[in-house]
């Protein structure tokens, strides 16, 4: 594919002006919402980059810096313990989702300048949200850059570790902050090569080079202990203080000085490729509807040329528009296989939750009972926290595949039904239009290529991830944290003072300190299944939903081309042979035009070499 | 109160082991029991892998004495004494000593290992003629969570844990980061419990200049990090207290030179924009144009006192309120947090060394007994009877062991009513045990021990009390009695 092409975002917009401009002179103002869809997200694509880092390693300050908006509370004491997605938005604007008496979700907008508050701990407030939404004037984030700041990941083994380890297959972009003040431990090197693995990118931010001396010494060593392990991050070093007051100060050395530009610039390299693949997709779609779009004028044209031929143009149109209608019913064949596709995907998603789950609960059960000691409780929780973000990111992979298959089954479907009704057929004889339009092959590659990766946004990439994120990164510590509360009993055993009577006392507590981690855990559980049910009832809704309004949005405009087409063929008979002959030659030069557009729009779509 | 007749007990039992073990293998243990007992009090500085703990053992001793670089000295256990001259010793597993070469390096003393292999060394035994070695003796121990096993090893052996007998040290000051409540790692931040209990373990929230960015109310910010952290019922279950200390700025303190507090005054003889300017960054610090002072001094300044210690000074400086190298060296223990440290030693640990001391011997003798028994089991016997009397005969032990019971959670005993029990086993003076105003009289003291004496006889006597929940509160009722008894000799 053809990337990189500087020019690429001009064309395309070049594209889409004159696509407009077209289905309005055809009259097919039902086109232009999809084109202005089309458009946003070529411009605006999701790019999703996670702020991943141990607890107080800096991350909410990088964020900050980064936006050039303080939207993260910075404090020595306190810690970020909410998953923040941070998007554009020309107004500044904060929601929260948190969970509700019943345990339903509920979303709730908030004050801006109440926004420390919602995401710095303590967060074993059962009203405390479980995922903030900010939306934020900054430049870094207008090409449709999404920041998502996570809690500390505090060491491999906990929590929130397994929660974003999850994650990273649905990000586009990683940053890892550490300070500069040790070099990195044996977990966080396995973290990022894990990372690396499952994340396009990874950056490398160093934090706090300001207060370490010794930075560049401990950057070099990370470097190494990273190529040791095989992967090979870039890292950027940056400086919270300096930025400040390159800020405060205006200046621009101090910005350059603070590294942060260098970091953004990193991160816009990453959006700037994404817009690149958007920009392809979009020039497919547009093929699409110039397909749509000729359809009628080479109807007409070839009636024109070849009279003849017209009634039985006529019929076979009519018939292709009699069955695409009879394809727009909801007992139409696709619509039934969708249906019953999503609720076979339904129970096939939730039966492996729940299988999921019982493994969890299982590893509850028979840790807990040889559990003694409290690192065996600890590897308990640890291993419950590897079996719940395995099943939940298990659940949403089943989903995603789920999905997927089903679009491409309803695609295959429609293709079938094309060739049956003998559609490619009615194009056959036509000119000569790259511009395949309305042929089996088409709607496949759409589905699956164009359309078809936007049609299953829905549950893909960042949104069931971010979902998934909140979900996890809410439950497993409160897990931890109700676990690891239970158990300081098991504490103190001293030797010192002697053990007289202690170890009977102590014996009781490790039991009743069992009981209440046992508690404690299975409520974990119950609140995880009960809460990504729910969640995923929802994503599989939506992706249902959007699904079937994508496929009947393509009928429906497939249908309005034939409509148009069987109008304009009507037409032709009544005209005189003066009109015609000027008709033609109208018709021509704008069957030329569209040809143009789709010639450009083919070099876009990386489908031909340039 | 009745140490005397306890201590006396002690020694008769290691009188007695001693003449039962004469020739045997246990010889020398019983020797080394009464040397311990009669020796300072020995304090563990432990903690996980680059917490800090060589700096702050320097801090301790006033003198750059750990070996503060990643060589291999800083993986094995280092006990420092006070002797006589300057000394090093390798004690090997084997049992033989070696003594070794070393020199005072511009950082730290190099000790050359001369070919033994580290796995062969037991520990280093480093002795420095210093006052302040006089009354504690320190250990230092590799890193806990070191990556290397034989390491986190030899450091649990160091502290006695899951061997027989007393651990080898008295009382620990435990390192810890800044570590997240929710953090799996939490509780593995703490050394083994076996070894700390809240009575003899100090917390030090290690590095605490980092914790705040080096900004110039870092100290502040950790401070009130480690008031968060001792008040966590997992913490305080482990230590009694927890002090913000940053490490690099107690060890400069200790140890200014002139010509550093020079450099430093050079330093602050910028203008105050400029040095705030210059300050904000050790790269800037380092690349800056100052008169009186060049790359290397700064660079080696910046590794001496770190960026906030560095800022801390210039302030000082230019505001007139450290004008020499004494007052600059104070000014820098004090708000290093080492001070904080010297005083909840002193305070909490020492006044107890003769009875955590004790212990320790009685520990000892104990498992001697045990061993004893196969060959001589009415000696063994007779030794045995001794320890009982000596450990019976102590109201300051049976106190010890009740505010461990309490602190660690094995009582029922919780909040105000842990806490009451807690001030009157263990606070300096009898007004504060009691929680009254010192200046109430001995009237006060008297009416006020009689209500405790009740209060507690009463609590013990709750028939829902587990054993050990009776047990403390009936040590508690007991030390009121002796607070009763001081307060009205008639």
């Amino acid at each position: 594919m053809d990337t990189g092409n500087p020019s690429a975002p001009r064309d395309l917009a070049a594209l889409l002006d004159g696509l407009s401009a077209e289905a309005r002179g055809a009259g097919r103002t039902d086109l232009l919402t999809r084109l202005a869809a089309i458009r946003a997200r070529a411009q605006r694509p999701t790019t999703v980059v996670v702020v991943v880092g141990e607890f107080k390693q800096g991350k909410s300050a990088l964020v900050n810096a980064l936006l050039g908006i303080d939207v993260c509370p910075v404090d020595d004491a306190v810690a970020t313990s909410v998953v923040t997605v941070v998007s554009h938005g020309d107004e500044p604007e904060v929601t929260m989702r948190r969970r509700g008496p019943d345990g339903g979700l509920v979303q709730e907008s908030a004050r801006v300048e109440d926004l420390p508050f919602l995401v710095a701990e303590p967060s074993s407030d059962p009203a405390a949200p479980e995922r903030v939404d900010v939306r934020v004037p900054s430049p870094l984030l207008a090409d449709g850059l999404v920041l998502v700041d996570t809690p500390g990941i505090g060491g491999l083994r906990s929590a929130h570790g397994a929660a974003t380890r999850a994650f990273l297959p649905f990000a586009d972009a990683l940053v890892y902050a550490s300070d500069a003040g040790a070099e990195l431990n044996e977990t966080e090197v396995a973290f990022l090569v894990d990372a690396a693995g499952a994340c396009p990118n990874v950056l490398f931010a160093l934090t706090k080079v300001d207060l370490f001396p010794e930075w560049r010494r401990i950057a070099d060593l990370d470097a190494e202990h990273l190529r040791a392990a095989g992967c090979e991050p870039t890292i950027l070093p940056v400086s919270h203080p300096v930025w400040q007051e390159a800020v405060s100060a205006a200046d621009p050395d101090a910005r350059e000085e603070s590294g942060y530009p260098a970091l953004a610039s990193e991160l816009l390299e990453v959006s700037t490729r994404a817009k690149e693949r958007s920009g392809i997709r979009a020039a497919a779609e547009a093929r699409w509807l110039l397909g749509q779009l000729v359809v009628a004028d080479q109807a007409e044209l070839g009636a024109l040329s070849d009279p003849s031929a017209t009634q039985a143009r006529l019929d076979e149109l009519q018939a292709a528009s009699a069955h695409l209608d009879a394809l727009s019913d909801a007992n139409a064949q696709w619509q039934r296989t969708l249906t019953d596709g999503f609720a076979d995907l339904t129970h096939q998603v939730t039966h492996a939750f729940r299988s999921a789950m019982r493994g969890a609960d299982q590893a509850v059960d028979e840790g807990l009972e040889k559990a003694k000691k409290r690192e065996e409780i600890e590897a308990v929780v640890a291993r419950v926290q590897d079996h719940v973000a395995e099943a939940v990111r298990g659940t949403f992979e089943t989903l995603n595949v789920g999905a997927e298959r089903l679009g491409s089954t309803v695609a295959d479907l429609l293709a079938d039904d094309a060739l049956a009704v003998g559609a490619p057929g009615f194009l056959s004889g036509v000119g000569q239009s790259p511009a395949t339009g309305w042929s089996g092959i088409d709607v496949t590659q759409l589905l699956e290529r164009g359309g078809g990766g936007d049609v299953l946004a829905a549950v893909r990439g960042a949104q069931g991830g971010i979902v998934m994120l909140a979900v996890m990164g809410g439950l497993l510590p409160a897990a931890a944290a109700s676990v690891v509360a239970a158990t300081p009993f098991l504490l103190g055993a001293g030797v010192v003072f002697g053990t007289k009577g202690i170890a009977d006392v102590r014996d009781r507590r490790a039991q009743q300190a069992r009981q209440k981690a046992r508690q404690a855990l299975k409520r974990v559980l119950d609140d995880v299944q009960f809460q990504v049910s729910s969640e995923l009832t929802e994503a599989l809704r939506l992706s249902q939903r959007h699904l079937r309004d994508e496929v009947g949005g393509r009928l429906g405009e497939l249908s309005s081309a034939t409509k148009a087409a069987v109008a304009r063929l009507a037409q032709t008979a009544k005209a005189d042979a003066a009109g015609n002959r000027q008709r033609i030659e109208e018709l021509r030069v704008r069957v030329a035009r569209l040809d143009a557009l789709d010639a450009s729009a083919a070099v876009l779509a990386g489908e031909v070499e340039t | 109160m009745n140490g005397g007749a306890s201590e006396a007990a002690l020694r008769a039992a290691c009188a007695r082991a001693a003449e039962l073990s004469r020739g045997t293998e246990l010889d020398r243990r019983v020797a080394a029991v009464v040397d311990r007992f009669d020796g300072p009090l020995r304090v563990a500085v432990a903690g996980r892998l680059k917490a800090g703990k060589s700096t702050l053992l320097n801090a301790l001793v006033g003198e750059r004495v750990a070996p503060t670089d990643a060589g291999e000295c800083t993986r094995l256990v280092t006990w420092y004494e006070e002797g006589l001259r300057y000394q090093v010793q390798a004690l090997l597993t084997s049992g033989d000593q070696r003594e070794l070469r070393f020199q005072r390096g511009e950082d730290a003393i190099e000790i050359d290992l001369e070919g033994v292999d580290a796995d062969a060394v037991e520990r280093l035994v480093v002795q420095w003629p210093s006052s302040r070695l006089a009354t504690l003796s320190l250990i230092d121990t590799p890193g806990l969570a070191s990556n290397d096993r034989a390491v986190s090893d030899r450091t649990r052996g160091a502290l006695g844990v899951g061997r027989g007998g007393a651990p080898d040290a008295d009382a620990v000051v435990y390192l810890m980061r800044h570590v997240h409540h929710t953090d799996a790692d939490f509780l593995e931040a703490f050394v083994d419990p076996s070894v700390g209990t809240p009575v003899n373990t100090v917390g030090v929230l290690s590095r605490a200049d980092e914790i705040g960015s080096g900004r110039i109310d870092a100290m502040e910010s950790a401070s009130r990090i480690a008031g968060h952290l001792a008040a966590d019922p997992r913490v305080a279950a482990l230590c009694s207290t927890v002090v913000a200390v940053a490490g690099l700025v107690a060890e400069a303190g200790q140890t200014l030179t002139e010509s550093e507090f020079q450099a430093l005054r050079a330093a602050a003889a910028l203008a105050s924009q400029e040095r705030g300017r210059v300050m904000l960054t050790a790269d800037r610090f380092i690349a800056a144009d100052i008169d009186g002072t060049d790359r290397d001094r700064r660079r080696l300044l910046l590794r001496r006192l770190g960026l906030f210690g560095v800022r801390f000074s210039a302030d000082r400086i230019a505001a007139g309120t450290a004008p020499t190298t004494a007052e600059l060296a104070a000014a820098l223990v004090e708000v290093s947090g080492l001070g904080a440290l010297q005083r909840v030693l002193r305070e909490r640990i020492e006044p107890r060394a003769r009875a955590l001391k004790a212990r320790s011997a009685m520990l000892e003798l104990g498992d001697v007994v045990s061993e004893l028994a196969s060959s001589d089991p009415s000696g063994a016997a007779e030794v045995g009877r001794l320890l009982e009397e000596a450990s019976a005969a102590s109201h300051e032990f049976a106190e010890l062991r009740a505010s461990h019971l309490v602190m660690a959670g094995y009582t029922d005993l919780a909040g105000a009513e842990a806490a009451d029990l807690l001030r009157l086993l263990s606070a300096p003076t009898p007004a504060e045990r009691l929680g009254i105003d010192a200046s109430r009289g001995l009237d006060a003291v008297v009416e006020e021990a009689l209500t405790a004496v009740e209060r507690w006889r009463q609590r013990g006597a709750d028939p829902l009390n587990d054993p050990l929940t009776v047990e403390a509160c009936e040590v508690g009722a007991r030390s009121a009695e002796a607070l009763y008894a001081g307060a009205n000799p008639t």
